[in-house]
């Protein structure tokens, strides 16, 4: 009986330990410090903050060398874009990627980002390059239209 | 970790101690092999005015073969850097903001390619080759013979000669550390530190050859153990010498490239770092500008390149005995070769590696005629000409994890010309940062 009893703490106990520890990393996504994109100081509109959570998921779909996850945020992937993907991510063993905003315009549902990136590739620095993205704003939120330099 | 890198490079140097006393460096062992008077042979002979017939004899051999030095001296700053750009290259996607490697293949092993490693990034490698020299000119060196002739040689007992055969056995084990660095992304600054081992031993059979004094063999001759006039006597003398090999700052530049085929132009400085009087060094200042062009496709990387190399003044190259210097000579260098990518981790290479050694002491085979006209011995003698010395490489490099290379190469000689090893083994391990 009293085994049954512990047993039973046990597993409240475990269930509440995951739910607490999921819901801070659920914060951390969206607007914690962590976030591998800076957006410029002030800077805290909900548009902002939807194209910084769209920036991340690209991030992470590099880091992670997941065309799928690619594909959520960049729905216009072609398929010769997807084979050069898949072949970039092949050649490298393991990135990360900081992106800093420089300047965010939002206007009439499109959206010109431009940052400064600094990768670090198979744990090699490799400088700090500039980027740009456009963005449109569908049904589904912010996807990515095009990315340039 | 670059900080503690060069501490060790310049300990290394620092505790690089010349070997030996002077008399016994490796550069006067065949100039010393007989004495320091040279080769006499006994004679009992009386001359004139009473006293002992001196019996000197001469030879190319021990006169000339310093330019066994130099064609030691000579391998080691032909010696060849294995290319320290890093074999993993990355270019930018502008269209997906995505990182690829620029090209599969690893690159050559002992010649070059254009591309530089990129700004700030760091390449280390060690690479260990092992020279044991079988050949000079062509002539093999388990048995190079020299007639020596009798000081002012003429008919009766100065038309004797003393023959020898003479087996050389010599060896360079070179263990080279180098560590490139991208200053700019089109610029790389390299050095290159050899630790050099050089093995050299001589043995030479001497045969009194009575042309002129048949009847009488107590004017020339080698007095046997027992006392007895004997015909031959053996000479042998050998020595090592291990210590830091000349070093060489590299710049190296990518200029231009247009699509997948890419120029570069660099710079070797060669420092007198060796001991060249244990043939470990060249003993002179070297400067190499040079031109490489190649192509960095997917698979299949062509590679060319072209140099000049100016040497400055070498005791090598003069008389290592008197302490004079002469010029090494100045060597044209080329080379070419394919880099292909067999897998992603995976690069076959190969290369012609050419030089053309400018004005250089060259020994010549030829037959040695006595005063009489009626004897002949296989001699050999030297000559000053311009000659083109070509090898062959071919290797591979490997990734088996990380930015980690294995390397491995044998070289061989695709013409007798110069000092040559039939095969001469690489093995080698490069990382980038």
């Amino acid at each position: 009986m009293r085994v049954r009893h512990g047993r039973g703490r046990a597993l409240i106990a475990l269930a509440m330990s995951l739910v607490c520890a999921g819901a801070p990393r659920a914060v951390a996504a969206g607007i914690s410090d962590d976030s591998p994109v800076t957006l410029p100081s002030g800077n805290l509109s909900t548009e902002a903050m939807s194209i910084r959570k769209v920036l991340e998921v690209y991030i992470r779909a590099v880091e992670a060398k997941d065309v799928q996850m690619f594909r959520t945020v960049k729905p216009n992937l072609s398929d010769e874009e997807e084979k050069r993907a898949r072949a970039a991510f092949k050649s490298i063993q393991s990135q990360v990627v900081k992106m800093n905003v420089l300047s965010l315009d939002v206007k009439d549902g499109k959206a010109t980002v431009k940052v400064s990136r600094r990768d670090t590739i198979n744990g090699s620095i490799v400088s700090s390059f500039p980027q740009t993205f456009q963005l449109a704003k569908e049904t589904a939120g912010w996807l990515i239209q095009d990315i340039g330099r | 970790m670059i900080r503690r890198i060069l501490g060790t490079l310049a300990l290394a140097l620092l505790v690089s101690a010349p070997a030996g006393r002077a008399d016994d460096k490796l550069a006067f062992l065949i100039p010393h092999l007989y004495g320091p008077t040279g080769l006499v042979v006994d004679s009992e002979a009386r001359l004139p005015d009473g006293s002992t017939h001196s019996a000197h004899f001469n030879s190319a051999f021990q006169a000339e073969f310093t330019q066994f030095n130099v064609a030691i001296a000579s391998q080691l700053t032909g010696l060849p850097i294995p290319t320290p750009a890093s074999g993993f290259t990355y270019t930018l996607d502008p269209g997906l903001g995505l990182f690829t490697r620029s090209t599969k293949s690893f690159g050559p092993i002992l010649s070059d390619r254009a591309d530089t490693v990129g700004r700030h990034k760091l390449s280390l490698g060690v690479h260990f080759q092992r020279f044991t020299f079988d050949k000079l000119e062509g002539v093999d060196l388990d048995d190079v013979p020299a007639v020596f002739t009798h000081d002012n040689p003429a008919l009766g007992g100065r038309d004797d000669v003393v023959t020898t055969s003479n087996a050389i056995a010599a060896s360079v084990s070179q263990f080279t550390a180098y560590l490139n660095f991208g200053v700019t992304p089109w610029l790389d600054a390299a050095v290159a530190l050899p630790l050099v081992t050089t093995d050299l031993s001589v043995r030479s059979t001497a045969t009194v050859r009575r042309i002129g004094t048949s009847a009488n063999p107590a004017i020339h001759f080698f007095r046997d153990a027992n006392g007895a006039l004997g015909n031959t006597r053996s000479f042998e003398s050998s020595g090592s010498a291990s210590g830091i090999g000349d070093v060489v700052l590299r710049l190296k530049a990518r200029v231009a490239s247009a699509g997948p085929v890419a120029v570069g132009l660099g710079v070797d400085n060669r420092l007198p770092t060796g001991d060249e009087m244990d043939l470990l060094g060249a003993g002179a200042w070297g400067v190499k500008p040079f031109l490489v062009v190649s192509s960095t496709s997917r698979t299949f990387s062509p590679h060319a390149t072209v140099g000049y190399e100016w040497n400055g003044d070498s005791t090598l190259a003069g008389d290592p005995v008197l302490g004079t210097k002469d010029k090494l000579p100045n060597q044209i260098t080329f080379s070419g070769g394919v880099a292909l990518a067999v897998t992603g981790n995976l690069t076959l290479a190969a290369d012609v590696l050419g030089r053309r050694v400018l004005d250089g002491r060259r020994l010549v085979p030829r037959t040695f005629t006595t005063i009489d006209g009626r004897t002949t011995f296989p001699d050999i003698s030297f000559v000053r000409r311009s000659e083109n010395e070509l090898s062959g490489a071919v290797g591979f490099k490997f990734n088996p994890r990380g930015r980690l290379l294995i390397d491995a190469n044998v070289l061989f000689g695709l013409n007798e010309r110069g000092l040559r090893d039939s095969l001469t083994p690489l093995v080698g391990l490069e990382y980038g940062f």
